[in-house]
């Protein structure tokens, strides 16, 4: 292995080792995080050099295939257990490790006092591990190994306040928890399902194969004619059939229609583990996936239409969702899921980079909206609603500075990161892809993501205190440096694409090949009206929330729009009512047929009904039956005779 | 008088069988002069005998001999190893527990050892007989063993009831094996294999006796609706004897039902419809009722016969070029998470006798760290979540499925694991949560080393799936 390669390796390696060394010899809160925030940071490290070394190789020879052992080999099955590196995952691993790196920081003093620590510190090292192993497999299998990884490390992270039977607004973790984990799973079969399809019909699930040329990838363009029959349902070509099972797994990871609804839920989490894994990096693994996929998509135009759609109805209800609660944590958890809208959105008119430009700003700004808020609710002893909270720019100055960067940046306010990759979406949707339904859409969205922050801050921040029982304090310690070097990053993280200059265009060229566009006027002046839009929206929510309607703010009451507009509200507020149609539909149905299932293959063994017969027929069993009656032979007899009389009656019949 | 020919015997073909057996034998002699509180000698004697025939496997020949009755090949290699591993966890297992529960007899050994021999006898059956030899020579132990936990009534209870339906699920196999000799001419399946008659009422009758072949087979490794004794037996069982038996006789019985299956060869078709059914409905019905559950170990009865189901869909797909390396390899994985599972739930219960629910698992992980991530390791595994060995068995069979063809069968198992998850998260949810105040729990060195094994394997083994091949090949 060359130097490079050694770097490479050691970038997933060193948080495994912290997972390890805590979760099995490390024990005391001190230690456990500095050991889990030094594995990070030394994982980011490799990271810089693993960039630092790529960006010294040619473009043509900027991927690296690091084979670590044969994982599988089972007939047609070939697969080895490798790392990749390129462009893509290059700036993948700078996100995870980065970010990752001032959340753990941020977390020493979070979680100080918490009852906890060495569990939470480790699992957070093997979510770190998990979801690089994401972005660095080569093929899909081990890709997949990454994706339940950090659902497993999700599922563990949100459930960590088991204790608690519900925490804000009236979620229980563990059952938060299992949610997420389950729909998850849902989308995993999608992807799994995904894989079945490429290895059948390609021999293999290598992205690019050992020598850059023989993975599926190169052997997709001769297989987009060829057509799966699913009889009843009709035809698909491969390829399409391929994307939309990725799509399903796309879905439930990356928080979108239909299955966004264990998102919100998720902040039942402690709120670093909410700018880890539900903000800056697990959900945007489906956008990675697209990504990374992208040559599948591109000549699965049908599956890549079904991406815009979902992408920006998405990015529509969340922002609707955002605008309306109450919750801190909510208000951005539904502003994740409404950003996540517009890459996959933007993944699906074909703007890759775009979307990891939109992926990467929002890392860091999301992550800095969530620790700030984090930090609020950690002053303010667990108070995260924010009908309680109000003039805190006092109490908390620098807290406040922090998000109303992350604010401006997350509602598209030049010169802030947020603007720049967001209008980079906008203007490919209105300009190249020119799908205007779509870009007024998305637009839309954007003026209500401005407006829900404006409404936010003046929520949070403006005018004075309304619960003075609060004592709203500001003790950072650790947390403090996170927050202001996220917020430099909010601030500038524009400048890694700038219009005109295409940083990152060109440096993801190698794995995307797009063509470099020119900037013309009509961008330019686009930009400035959807600024100039998004500044005017979030002002008009500024002046009306910390204005008139401020009187009516009051713990427990509903918000003043509730009048105006009622049920819609309410809808909104409910996420449109998704989760509903699960329980309705889904969850009670399948509960019912378990209880139906089991009353009648098992509970009517037990109440012993039948148990009579058999004690008779069987008269040994006549002493056992007053004693332990617990299923009847005579019961599981029937039942057997009833499958013999079937087989049979096949096998004489249908032979 | 007529002479009677003997059929010459290749003594290394049955090696291993040979040790099993004879060391049973040997042992209840030797078992009388062991005193009554000295039985660990016993489990220890026994252990030997099994770590013994393992490490012979790579040294016996392959081949058929015995008038073909018996035979052996590099993959009954690789199921002997499986069933040998099982057993000698096994015995480390119960030597703790039983003799932690005040039920330990020296005989519970060696009849571990005749069952395994049965086991073996099933997995190198080459004819009718020698399987029905086999799984009798398996049954009649595991009904004596299910009830050994005397005067536990659950146990007699369970054993009865075991029996019951064991002689009920005999009655149709022997009933099928006449009806195919009477249609073939022929008890040797590869015999079989070449008279398979093409029309008339002996086809008819030959698939008949297959069907009821299958029945036969299918009870033991719980296939619905055959399955219905497993989840009594399995909670009445010692819980050190669920997990022998709830490993080895479903590897054995469905190596079984793969022999049947190859041995129809092409005509396979036949009857794949009717395995179609049997293994959806496997795994819906285990996977569904599994929810409603509360005690620990019928949880596991119905999470194995969804599992069933699993191997089955392996068993079509292997039909085809495939081969036999997924449901093999299912039942390695299977192997090694359930003896994990029924590990930790034996050594949890200690000297209680008491069945185990949910809500003993509350708070397990401030009373023993160690034994929690050992479950979880098995919870996740049953859940199939990678890098654990039930990942790639789930993911090996769905693939064997969907390239033999059967698409669909392959989306309905890959959401059908994708629900099943919900049961094994909820106990990996009350481990990690909550607090008891039950004291904390020490280990017994066996119990250690067994779990220690099996845990190190499901990730070893998810890792690196081809060391089961190298390890069973070791010293060939």
């Amino acid at each position: 292995m060359t130097q490079l390669s050694w770097f490479i390796a050691l970038i997933p390696a060193i948080p495994l080792l912290g997972f390890l060394l805590n979760a099995l010899f490390v024990k005391g809160e001190k230690a456990n995080g500095l050991i889990a925030s030094v594995a990070v940071a030394g994982a980011f490290g490799a990271a810089i050099a693993a960039v630092l070394g790529l960006n010294g190789l040619d473009e043509a020879s900027r991927q690296i295939s690091i084979p670590l052992w044969q994982w599988l080999a089972v007939g047609k099955l070939d697969v080895a257990f490798g790392l990749y590196y390129d462009p893509l995952t290059a700036v993948m691993t700078l996100l995870i490790t980065g970010v990752g790196t001032l959340i753990h920081i941020f977390s020493v003093t979070y979680m100080h006092g918490d009852a906890r620590p060495r569990r939470y510190f480790a699992y957070l090292n093997l979510f770190v591990f998990s979801m690089l192993m994401l972005v660095m497999s080569d093929n899909l299998l081990v890709l997949f190994l990454g994706w339940e990884g950090v659902g497993l490390c999700s599922f563990l992270l949100i459930g960590h306040w088991f204790e608690r039977k519900s925490v804000q607004p009236g979620i229980v973790p563990s059952e938060a928890a299992a949610k997420a984990f389950v729909v998850n799973r849902i989308g995993d079969a999608g992807l799994l399902l995904a894989m079945m399809l490429i290895l059948s019909r390609f021999g293999t699930l290598s992205f690019y194969g050992p020598d850059g040329n023989s993975g599926f990838f190169s052997k997709l363009s001769e297989a987009s004619f060829t057509m799966v029959n699913l009889g009843s349902l009709g035809t698909v070509s491969v390829v399409s059939g391929i994307a939309f099972l990725m799509i399903l797994a796309v879905v439930g990871k990356s928080a979108q229609l239909p299955l966004f609804v264990w998102l919100p839920d998720a902040m039942a989490g402690p709120t670093p583990v909410s700018a880890l894994i539900h903000a800056a990096t697990m959900v945007t693994a489906g956008v990675y996936l697209v990504v990374r996929n992208h040559m599948l998509f591109d000549l699965a135009p049908d599956a890549a239409t079904w991406l815009t759609i979902i992408g920006t109805m998405t990015a529509l209800i969340g922002a609707t969702a955002a605008l309306t609660q109450f919750d801190i944590k909510r208000v951005l958890a539904y502003s994740t899921i409404s950003q996540l809208g517009f890459m996959i959105a933007a993944t699906g008119m074909g703007a890759y980079t775009a979307a990891m430009y939109h992926l990467l700003t929002h890392g860091l700004f999301k992550a800095l909206l969530f620790l700030a808020a984090g930090a609020i609710i950690h002053g303010l002893h667990d108070v995260q609603d924010m009908r309680r909270m109000g003039g805190l720019a006092k109490s908390m100055p620098t807290i406040y500075r922090v998000y109303l960067v992350g604010a401006f940046a997350l509602a598209g306010i030049f010169p802030f990161a947020g603007f720049w990759s967001k209008d980079e979406i906008l203007v490919h949707g209105w300009f190249n892809a020119q799908s205007i339904t779509t870009t007024v859409v998305l637009l839309f969205s954007s003026l209500l993501t401005a407006f829900y922050m404006g409404r936010q801050i003046a929520l949070t921040f403006a005018g004075e205190a309304r619960d003075n029982e609060l004592h709203a304090h500001e003790h950072l310690g650790t947390m403090k440096w996170p927050l202001i070097l996220l917020a430099i990053g909010a601030v500038v993280g524009g400048l890694i694409n700038l219009p005109g200059l295409y940083t990152l265009h060109d440096w993801l060229r190698p794995v995307l090949h797009e063509p470099t566009e020119l900037y013309t006027v009509g961008m330019g002046v686009f930009a400035t009206i959807t600024t100039l839009l998004a500044a005017g929206s979030g002002y008009l929510a500024y002046r009306i929330y910390s204005g008139p309607a401020l009187a009516s703010i009051k713990s427990g009451a509903e918000d003043p729009a509730h009048y105006y507009l009622g049920d819609i509200w309410k809808g909104f507020e409910l996420g449109w009512g998704v989760d509903f149609v699960y329980q309705r539909f889904f969850v009670r149905p399948y509960r019912a047929l378990s209880e139906y299932v089991y009353e009648v293959f098992d509970v009517q063994a037990i109440d012993g009904i039948l148990v009579e017969g058999s004690a008779r027929s069987v008269g040994a069993l006549a002493r056992l039956k007053s004693q332990a009656q617990n299923g009847s032979v005579r019961t599981y007899a029937f039942v057997f005779l009833i499958g013999v009389v079937l087989v049979v009656g096949y096998m004489v019949f249908g032979a | 008088m007529a002479q009677i020919a003997l059929p010459s015997i290749d003594y290394m073909v049955i090696l291993q069988i040979l040790i099993i057996f004879g060391s049973a034998t040997a042992l209840l002699l030797i078992d009388l002069f062991i005193p009554a509180n000295q039985k660990k000698i016993t489990a220890l004697l026994a252990l030997g005998a099994t770590i013994g025939a393992l490490v012979a496997g790579p040294y016996s020949n392959s081949g058929v001999t015995m008038a073909n009755a018996v035979a052996f090949g590099s993959s009954t290699l690789i199921v002997n190893s499986i069933i040998l591993f099982a057993t000698a966890i096994s015995i480390l297992f119960a030597s703790d527990a039983m003799h932690k529960q005040g039920i330990e007899r020296g005989e519970t050994y060696v009849l571990m050892l005749l069952a395994t021999g049965g086991m073996l006898l099933l997995a190198q059956g080459a004819s009718l007989i020698t399987l029905f030899l086999g799984l009798e020579l398996l049954s009649i132990a595991l009904y004596i063993l299910t009830a050994i936990a005397y005067p536990r009534i659950a146990s007699e209870e369970a054993g009865l009831k075991y029996l019951i339906i064991g002689a009920f699920g005999a009655g149709f196999l022997v009933f099928g094996i006449a009806l195919t000799f009477g249609a073939t001419g022929s008890l040797v399946l590869s015999e079989i294999a070449t008279r398979i008659p093409v029309t008339g009422i002996e086809r008819s009758l030959f698939f008949t006796g297959i069907g009821l072949m299958l029945v036969g087979f299918g009870y033991k490794v719980s296939l619905v609706p055959f399955h219905m004794w497993t989840p009594d037996v399995y909670q009445g069982a010692p819980t050190s004897i669920t997990s022998f038996m709830a490993v080895g006789s479903k590897v054995a019985g469905f190596i079984a039902i793969i022999a049947l299956v190859q041995m129809l060869g092409a005509e396979a078709q036949v009857i794949t419809p009717v395995l179609m059914g049997i293994a959806v409905l496997t795994m819906l019905v285990g996977s569904i009722v599994a929810i409603n559950q509360t005690s620990l170990k019928r949880m596991l009865a119905y999470s194995s016969i969804s599992h069933a189901g699993f191997v089955l869909l392996g068993v079509l797909g292997s039909t085809q070029a495939t081969g036999l390396r997924a449901p093999i390899f299912y039942l390695a994985a299977y192997t090694l998470t359930n003896l994990a599972a029924f590990g930790v739930i034996m050594v949890l219960e200690g000297s209680e006798e008491r069945d185990l629910t949910l809500a003993d698992l509350t708070g397990l992980w401030t009373r023993n760290p160690w034994l929690t991530g050992i479950m979880a390791l098995a919870l996740l595994s049953l859940a199939g979540v990678p890098p654990t060995v039930g990942f790639l068995g789930k993911f090996l069979v769905i693939s064997a499925v969907w390239q033999s063809g059967y698409m669909w069968m392959a989306i309905i198992a890959a959401f059908a694991s994708a629900f099943a998850a919900f049961f094994y998260v909820r106990a990996l949810l009350s481990m990690f949560s909550g607090t008891t105040d039950r004291p904390r729990m020490t280990l017994d060195a066996r119990s250690s080393l067994a779990l220690l094994i099996v845990a190190v394997g499901i990730i070893a083994v998810g890792l690196m799936p081809w060391s089961i091949n190298a390890i069973a090949l070791a010293g060939s």
